[in-house]
């Protein structure tokens, strides 16, 4: 196991909603990030994304839980030694870079603040005493130093010394927001959270700033928290995934666990929206179709999971012409407040297809179903002894799927 | 600051209403430094009685005033107070209120609500009223004056900024500078400042312009510098008199009063094309 840079317990944030009432962005989120380890966060606009994000590099102080970095906690932390543990990219590059700033002169401002002109990690010591004397001196061979090290930083995003002297209009998306990458590495930190940093970018120029973040990973070996709504790059990039479904997260587990066999019906709807780029494969491409030659991970649950699986693939087989039914409530898309989120149960019940009684009342909790896979689901969490059609789930599927094996999808 | 981004005063140059605003400017803050220096064709105070009410010539261009004196250079003098005091109004209510609104702007709900109260409360009250009414109270000097119109024009600044700070407070890059763990001084004063002095300058310019009217307004009602201190609002008053005898005694200060107000106003437009970013683009192609 890798040392945790990251480790978050039990986050939730709430923000005052008027009338006495909140609404609660993120509930109860815990997550841990290993040195050098990407954690993939997906899930659709409003789900709290970009809240955790705030939340994870202090931005926003969470209403409950703890957060800590590198095993010190990030509460009461002094801002300048937060600053170097970890670092937001945003989605917007242009935004996120003062109009009237040069390349250099945003990145050098952020170098001579945590008094890192000179080489790499060298400026955190020392300086200031000795410097007194001969302040002329070393002010101009700062300020030399500064530009090499804007200089060093610029090549780090494969950006090139030319760029220093431009004004952000001078730059195209990518450019922009490999500056802002550059920035946010300039104080050396461990940790990178990176709100949606490619889905302001053309796809062409997407696929570049992916491969600099996994470049930059390996040679700072840096820790990424990715948030995207698009999965094919949250599976791209990711070691580890987690979805977010209304501030929760509903399951989570290594990107391949997640994102090729998922448990959680949320998970699988999401998993199905995305494109398949070929006409001939994208009719194979149902859930229940990927999931079938996927081993189970241990022995014991080696039958169990198989069955479960089998029945929620029947369940969804019947509803999968519209995967994911009817609109995220109209309430929560702003997102949830207390009074409009179902007062008891799972989150996701009105739109799940699988939804029971138990879903209604009681609320799912985060249970490892498989070693390392996570899912917070009534249905997906039950033994499949138990399951309404009596019979194992193997029959099921070779039924008629608009049989409706299980629960009726509802809409 | 401003002078960095490419173009600037191109631009303002480029823009009709930004050159004439120059041209007029320029002419008035010329002639305000002419009087301030001493080279005014004749002394101002000097009366002369063999040239009373004499009608513009050659050797008087505006004429000459009740005592002989040559109104060009009185009215030069009158400019050079007039913009003093203009001046350090607006510098006035210019720092107080982009202070009280960058504060308004940043700071919590609180403090706001307190500041845009109290500035609501000086907004009811018009400018010219507030004027007269601390101008009164504190005396007639050319301080008293620009501080008792000064104050009137802060809640406009305050709006002025206001705005901009609130936004550019969840601005990407302010946002940003948090994360790198910038001070709210410096993100206020390195970041948002700056982005909100193009708007500041343009409120500064039409202030400019309300400020030469509401000097010469006060002086007008005899709330001015006291006498020998020329001044185009008293000169105004002094002329209403004689103005059907004599017309250029009430021409010539009000002139000088319309080009100020005009050019300062024409100043400000151009100043917001170029500021406006969509004019710029426009300008550009």
């Amino acid at each position: 196991m890798r040392a945790a840079v990251l480790e978050a317990r039990d986050l939730t944030k709430e923000y005052p909603a008027g009338r006495g009432r909140s609404v609660r962005a993120v509930r109860g989120v815990s997550m841990s990030v290993g040195e050098g380890e990407t954690l993939g966060v997906a899930g659709e606009s409003g789900c709290g994304k970009s809240t955790l994000a705030r939340l994870l590099v202090g931005l926003e102080e969470p209403t409950s839980g703890s957060i800590s970095l590198l095993g010190q906690p990030l509460g009461g932390t002094e801002r300048l030694s937060l600053a170097r543990r970890a670092q937001l990219v945003f989605q917007d590059p242009f935004s996120s870079l003062n109009p009237r700033l040069t390349v250099a002169a945003a990145l050098g401002e952020v170098l001579a603040l945590h008094g890192l002109a000179g080489g790499a990690g060298a400026g955190r010591v020392g300086g200031a005493g000795s410097a007194r004397s001969r302040w002329r001196e070393t002010i101009t061979g700062r300020r030399s130093e500064r530009r090499a090290q804007v200089d060093r930083l610029l090549e780090l995003v494969a950006l090139g010394a030319r760029f220093a002297d431009r004004y952000p209009h001078e730059l195209s998306g990518g450019q922009a927001q490999r500056v802002a990458i550059a920035r946010a590495l300039a104080v050396e930190p461990k940790l990178l959270v990176l709100d949606e940093p490619t889905s302001a970018l053309d796809v062409s120029v997407r696929a570049e700033i992916i491969n600099l973040l996994m470049r930059l990973q390996e040679e700072l070996s840096l820790s990424y928290v990715f948030i995207s709504h698009d999965l094919s790059i949250v599976r791209h990039i990711s070691d580890r995934v987690c979805v977010m479904y209304l501030g929760k997260v509903v399951e989570q587990g290594s990107w391949d666990d997640v994102l090729n066999a998922p448990l959680h019906p949320y998970t699988k709807a999401l998993a199905d929206a995305v494109p398949v780029p070929d006409p001939e494969r994208a009719p194979q491409r149902a859930t229940f179709a990927r999931l079938a030659p996927t081993p189970p991970a241990s022995s014991e649950g080696s039958e169990k999971p198989a069955n479960m699986r089998t029945l929620l693939e029947a369940a969804l087989a019947a509803s999968r012409r519209q995967p994911l039914p009817g609109a995220l409530p109209a309430a929560e898309v702003a997102p949830a407040t207390v009074a409009a989120e179902p007062a008891s149960g799972c989150p996701y019940q009105a739109r799940c297809p699988l939804a029971e009684e138990i879903c209604r009342s009681a609320l799912p909790e985060l249970a490892e179903l498989v070693a390392g896979h996570l899912v917070a689901c009534h249905v997906a969490a039950r033994p499949a002894g138990v399951a309404q059609s009596g019979e194992a789930g193997l029959p099921a599927i070779e039924r008629e799927p608009s049989g409706r094996v299980g629960r009726q999808p509802r809409t | 600051m401003t002078r960095r981004r490419p173009g600037f005063l191109t631009g303002l140059w480029l823009n009709p209403a930004g050159r004439a605003g120059c041209v007029l400017v320029g002419l008035v803050v010329v002639g305000g430094l002419l009087a301030a220096v001493g080279a005014t064709p004749y002394n101002a105070q000097l009366q002369n009685p063999l040239t009373t009410l004499k009608g513009p010539s050659l050797g008087h261009p505006f004429g000459t005033d009740q005592f002989g004196r040559d109104l060009l250079s009185l009215v030069l003098e009158g400019l050079w107070v007039s913009l003093k005091i203009a001046f350090l109004a607006v510098a006035i209510a210019g720092v107080a209120g982009t202070l009280a609104g960058i504060i308004a702007g940043y700071l919590g709900r609180w403090t706001s609500a307190l500041i845009m109260r109290v500035t609501d409360m000086l907004f009811a009250i018009p400018a010219i009223l507030l004027a007269l009414a601390i101008v009164t109270a504190l005396g007639p000097g050319a301080l008293d004056s620009a501080l008792a119109i000064g104050v009137g024009y802060v809640p406009i600044f305050v709006r002025v900024v206001r705005g901009p700070v609130l936004s550019l407070r969840t601005a990407g890059y302010v946002q940003a500078g948090r994360v790198l763990g910038f001070s709210s001084t410096r993100l206020l004063f390195r970041h948002i400042l700056p982005n909100v002095a193009g708007t500041v300058a343009v409120q500064a310019s039409l202030a400019l312009a309300w400020s030469v009217l509401a000097e010469a307004s006060l002086s007008f009602l005899g709330l001015g510098p006291p006498p020998p201190t020329a001044s185009l609002g008293e000169m105004v008053s002094q002329s209403s008199s004689l103005a059907s005898q004599a017309w250029w005694t009430l021409a010539a200060p009000s002139v000088a009063i319309v080009v100020a107000v005009i050019g300062f106003n024409f100043l400000g437009d151009g100043l917001r094309d170029v500021f406006d970013p969509r004019s710029r683009t426009a300008l550009a192609a």
